[in-house]
């Protein structure tokens, strides 16, 4: 399906089951799916019974929760409501599909006027949410992807311009850490948390793009494209929060299908891939430094981003606690390298600081060199260079 | 000439002979046939004998790669094939009745070479499948004595194999640079 013509996602409001269900046979047949029903956070278009009780009511508050949703309304009479579509009830199929037409054009054209794919503030306005081709096609794709390889060409775009570390310099410390708190990153992880708590679909409500988190399939969905999520991750939640705070809303059920232009990730490639372009090669501020770390188990490398050193630092991290200065030391890697793999292996569960005092003391080596390395590092050249 | 060997094991329609082909530099011997009935459910073909590629490295110098037989009955070749092996490739069919159960047999059946060298897991049919999950597998084996990289694969994907054999090699040895 074409980012223009992927279904119009609409919200109805003030109708009772039985007019829902009407329409949702009239968006199957009559609109050939172009339409589908979705909840309210979901929605690009509102579709308001102003002759329900309560409806202007009704209306102002939709407009005032949803501001940047098309409307329509549907009447015995127009009210003459700005900045919306009237449908003269009965509802005369041809008139709905002219307006569901129209919406159609104005999203298209919306989608083609949009110069930055970069997220833009609310202040600044910010657009509806858009459909790319990337989206588009990634939208069937299974959430058991391959791994994504970097390169160390373009390292910067994910490990920043740090520069090795004295950790005895409190400074140097600061600047070589970062605060999860801050960013995206840990309202997913807290999202994530109370999905996996309430046992709920829980989808983020903020004023960027629509995230939502479904536990038991281990699986979160994104209408957002890659370089957009990159972008938003090195942005302060400040920037993008709006004025009613960070919260999310639990769902019994969303359907699937309605999100079909969605991206899907599995939830650790998802916190792993987001954490990486948080942290930009820094280390969660709450760590001691001089503490060792340890790795529980080794990450799911196959269905994870890949970075330069990443297999390394999860052997040796994974082989006993270490701290982060001496595993970079050891491997002979740049610290941002291990900060990233710690940063990211943390947001997913798997690497925490140790707590015992004896794993920070050890003097750490690295393990024996076997008698076989040099015939290792030939068959890892081999699978290296394939 | 070297012996060096990289054992693929797991039950049958794991993808042992797919991870296989997917390394081999030279089109691997496989050895598959029609499958008894034990197997029929599972796959139309099945590894009889052992499949059997190799990977050339600089120098001339070429790594085997076998696959032990699908079928249990054939655990009298186990002995055999791990002889001069590097590690050993577990791989796990996540549509399986039971996968843990499989994980036991394939973990005690090569406990002594495991302790010699290492292990590695790779859990196939996930998409269609995804649960147990791979943390699933990890709570499974906690008390095996062994903590193997487990990674979700897909067989027929030459960068997944490649992936967990490195792996294998980086738990060998965590020093060891390409």
């Amino acid at each position: 399906m074409s980012q223009l013509s992927s279904p119009l996602r609409i919200t109805l409001v003030g109708m009772d089951q039985r007019v829902k269900h009407m329409l949702q046979l009239f968006f199957k047949g009559a609109c050939k799916n172009s339409c589908v029903i979705v909840e309210d956070k979901l929605a690009e278009i509102s579709m308001v019974d102003m002759d329900s009780p309560n409806a202007q009511a009704l209306y102002e508050k939709q407009r005032t929760q949803f501001p940047k949703h098309q409307y329509i309304v549907l009447s015995l009479e127009d009210n003459n409501l700005p900045d919306a579509f009237y449908i003269a009830k009965p509802i005369k199929i041809g008139q709905l599909l002219e307006v569901l037409t129209k919406l159609r054009k104005i999203r298209q054209n919306q989608q083609l006027s949009s110069d930055t794919p970069v997220l833009k503030s609310k202040e600044r306005g910010v657009k509806q949410p858009l459909l790319s081709k990337e989206k588009s096609s990634a939208s069937k794709a299974s959430a058991h992807k391959p791994a994504m390889r970097l390169d160390e060409s373009n390292a910067t775009s994910y490990m920043g311009a740090l520069h090795a570390i004295d950790i005895n310099d409190a400074k140097q410390r600061r600047m070589a850490s970062y605060k999860p708190n801050d960013f995206l990153q840990a309202y997913v992880e807290h999202a994530y948390e109370v999905a996996l708590r309430k046992n709920k679909i829980v989808s983020l409500e903020h004023s960027w793009k629509p995230i939502i988190i479904f536990p038991k399939q281990n699986k979160v969905y994104i209408d957002a494209n890659e370089k957009q999520l990159q972008a938003v991750c090195r942005i302060q939640l400040g920037v993008f929060s709006n004025s009613s705070g960070l919260g999310v809303s639990l769902h019994d059920e969303v359907d699937e299908a309605s999100l079909g232009t969605y991206r899907v990730f599995s939830m650790d490639a998802f916190l792993w891939k987001i954490t990486l372009w948080t942290a930009q090669g820094r280390f969660p501020e709450e760590l001691d430094l001089s503490q060792a770390v340890f790795l529980r188990e080794w990450p799911n490398m196959t269905r994870l981003m890949i970075f330069p050193h990443a297999m390394r630092i999860a052997a040796l991290m994974h082989e006993k606690p270490r701290n982060l200065i001496d595993i970079a030391k050891l491997l002979n890697v740049p610290e941002q390298y291990v900060f990233a793999f710690y940063s990211a292996a943390h947001s997913i569960g798997l690497a925490s600081q140790a707590v015992r005092q004896v794993d920070s003391m050890v003097k750490h080596e690295l393990p024996e060199k076997p008698k076989k390395r040099g015939l290792f590092a030939r068959i890892l050249g081999r699978l290296t260079s394939s | 000439m070297s012996n060096y060997k990289i054992i693929f094991t797991g039950p049958v329609g794991a993808g042992k002979t797919t991870a296989i082909a997917s390394m081999s530099d030279d089109a691997p011997v496989t050895t598959d046939e029609a499958a008894s009935d034990m197997t029929r459910c599972r796959k139309k073909a099945t590894t009889v004998a052992m499949d059997y590629g190799l990977m050339r490295l600089e120098g001339g110098e070429v790594i085997h790669l076998y696959g032990t037989p699908g079928q249990e009955r054939f655990d009298f070749m186990w002995d055999i094939l791990s002889t001069g092996g590097i590690g050993l490739v577990v791989l796990l069919d996540n549509t399986r009745a039971d996968p843990f159960v499989d994980l036991r047999f394939f973990l005690d059946s090569f406990a002594e070479f495991i302790d010699k060298t290492t292990v590695v897991i790779g859990v196939t049919q996930m998409d269609n499948s995804p649960k147990p999950t791979i943390a699933d597998y990890h709570l499974a084996i906690k008390d095996m004595g062994v903590k193997p990289a487990i990674f979700e694969v897909d067989a027929r994907e030459t960068a997944d194999v490649s992936l967990l054999v490195q792996s294998l090699l980086y738990s060998l040895d965590p020093g060891l640079e390409a």
